[in-house]
C-alpha cells in the first residue's frame, strides 16, 4: 500500500524565508548588486598648483617633490547601486576630484598623489584618514570624522576642521598661519623653533607648550581651538 | 570539498614617515630599488601564489626602518612577491633573498646584500659600502664614486665589478676561476678596499675610463 505522507512545512525552510524576506532590511538601501573594487592610476601632464578632492569616506596620501607630472590613483570600493559620481578634471592649474556614495557608509574613495613641489589642497570629507607629507601649498581641510596627519609640511596656511577625531602637524618650515578647530580629540603641533602668537584653547583639557615663544607680537599665529581633547604645541 | 585561493594581485604604498633604512626579507621574488630626488617611498609589490604556500606578506615601518617581506613555507612553489621600491636618496638598503635577484639603481648609501639564488646588479651606485653575498648567481654592479668599502663573495657565479679609475686595496680570490683586473691600480696602501671572493666563477674588476 502506498501511503502519502502530509506535507508539512520545514521549520529550518521557514526561517529561510523570513531571512531572505529581510534580507533587504538588514543590508541596508544600495547593498544589493554587485560590489566594485577597482584600482585607477593616472598620469596627469597638465600642470597642476592646486587640488580640490569633495568625497564622502575614504583617504588620502600624497607627497610632493621635485617632479613634472601628477600621479593620481584611485581606489574605489562600493556596492555598484551605492555608487555616485566619480570624476576628475584639470582646468587652470586646478585639479577637481568628487567621488561621492548615494548612501552613508557604503562606498569608499582612497586616493594617493605624488606632485610637483608647492601643489596645496582643499579637502572636504566626512570619514577619512589623511595623510600629507612634504606638501609646500597651502592646507584647508574640512572633515566630521578621522584624522588628520602632515609629515614634514612646508605649507604657509594650514586651516583644519575636524568635527571628531585627532590632527597632528609637523612642520619642516615655519608656517605663518595654523588654524585648527577640533570638537573632540587631540591636537598635536610641531614647529620649528621660534616667535609664535599662540591662541590654544582647550574647552576640557590640557595645553601645553614646550620649546616655542609664545609672543603676541609674533607674526606666525598657531590658533588652536579644541573643545574637547588635549592641545600640544613643541618647537623642534 | 578541500580547495585553496590562489593570488594575483599587486599593492602601492606611499610612505610618508621618515625611514631611515629599507629591509627586504624574500623568500621568493625579486628586488628592485631605485634611488633618486625625491620625498617618501612609494613601494609596490606584485603577489602571486596560493594561500597555503603564502606565509607573511607586506610591509610595515619599524623603528624608522621601512621591512617588506614575503615568507613563503616552500621558496620554490607557488609563492612569489616581487618588490618594486623608489627611495630617497640617502636610504640605505638591507635585502635578504631566498629565491630572486637584487637589482639596485642610483643608491647612494651604505647596501648589505645577501642572495641565496639570484643574481645582484648594481645600476650607478654611489654607495660607500657595498656587501654582496651569492651563494648561486651573478654579481655585476658599477660605482661611480670612489666607495670605502666593496666586499662581494660568490659561491658559483661571475663577479663583474666597474669602479671610477684609481687605487685600490685588491683582495682577489678565485681559486675556481680568472682573475682580470683593468683600469685599476691594486696598491696595498689605497685607502679603498675591494675583497672579492668567488669559489667557482671568474672575477672582472676594472675602472671605468
Amino acid at each position: 500500500m502506498m501511503s502519502i505522507r502530509p506535507h508539512r512545512r520545514s521549520p529550518r525552510l521557514g526561517a529561510g524565508i523570513v531571512a531572505l524576506l529581510a534580507l533587504p532590511v538588514l543590508m541596508g538601501p544600495g547593498k544589493c548588486g554587485f560590489v566594485l573594487d577597482y584600482t585607477e592610476t593616472f598620469l596627469i601632464t597638465d600642470p597642476v598648483e592646486h587640488v580640490v578632492l569633495g568625497a564622502d569616506d575614504g583617504s588620502i596620501v600624497a607627497t610632493e617633490y621635485e617632479r613634472s607630472a601628477t600621479m593620481l590613483k584611485r581606489h574605489t570600493f562600493g556596492f555598484e547601486p551605492s555608487l555616485g559620481t566619480t570624476e576628475w578634471s584639470v582646468e587652470d592649474g586646478v585639479l577637481t576630484l568628487e567621488a561621492r556614495c548615494k548612501y552613508e557608509g557604503n562606498c569608499r574613495f582612497d586616493h594617493m598623489f605624488e606632485l610637483p613641489l608647492g601643489v596645496g589642497f582643499d579637502i572636504t570629507m566626512n570619514d577619512a584618514q589623511i595623510s600629507l607629507g612634504y606638501i609646500g601649498g597651502d592646507i584647508e581641510l574640512s572633515l566630521l570624522t578621522g584624522w588628520f596627519r602632515g609629515v614634514r609640511l612646508l605649507s604657509p596656511n594650514v586651516s583644519i576642521e575636524l568635527d571628531e577625531g585627532d590632527v597632528d602637524l609637523d612642520f619642516a618650515a615655519p608656517p605663518e598661519t595654523v588654524t585648527v578647530d577640533v570638537r573632540a580629540g587631540d591636537v598635536v603641533v610641531a614647529v620649528p623653533a621660534g616667535s609664535y602668537r599662540c591662541v590654544l584653547v582647550a574647552d576640557a583639557g590640557a595645553t601645553t607648550t614646550n620649546g616655542v615663544t609664545c609672543d603676541d607680537a609674533a607674526t606666525a599665529v598657531l590658533d588652536v581651538h579644541v573643545q574637547t581633547g588635549d592641545i600640544a604645541v613643541t618647537g623642534v | 570539498m578541500w580547495g585553496d585561493v590562489l593570488y594575483d594581485t599587486s599593492q602601492r604604498a606611499l610612505i610618508l614617515d621618515p625611514v631611515e633604512r629599507v629591509r627586504f626579507t624574500v623568500d621568493s621574488g625579486e628586488v628592485e630599488v631605485y634611488a633618486f630626488n625625491r620625498t617618501a617611498i612609494s613601494l609596490f609589490y606584485a603577489l602571486t601564489g596560493s594561500e597555503a604556500e603564502i606565509g607573511e606578506v607586506g610591509y610595515e615601518v619599524v623603528d624608522a626602518e621601512l621591512q617588506a617581506f614575503i615568507s613563503c613555507d616552500d621558496p620554490e612553489g607557488f609563492c612569489n612577491a616581487n618588490f618594486n621600491v623608489e627611495v630617497p636618496y640617502g636610504t640605505p638598503i638591507v635585502a635578504t633573498t631566498r629565491n630572486g635577484g637584487v637589482k639596485l639603481t642610483g643608491v647612494d648609501a651604505d647596501v648589505v646584500a645577501v642572495l641565496a639564488g639570484g643574481n645582484f646588479e648594481g645600476v650607478d651606485l654611489n654607495s660607500p659600502s657595498l656587501e654582496v653575498e651569492v651563494e648561486a648567481g651573478d654579481v655585476t654592479a658599477n660605482l661611480l664614486t670612489t666607495p670605502v668599502t666593496v666586499r662581494v663573495t660568490v659561491g658559483v657565479g661571475t663577479v663583474d665589478l666597474t669602479l671610477p679609475a684609481g687605487s685600490y686595496r685588491c683582495e682577489l680570490q678565485a681559486p675556481g676561476g680568472a682573475v682580470l683586473t683593468t683600469g685599476v691600480l691594486c696598491d696595498p696602501a689605497a685607502a679603498s678596499l675591494v675583497k672579492i671572493d668567488v669559489t667557482t666563477g671568474d672575477i672582472h674588476l676594472q675602472g671605468a675610463p
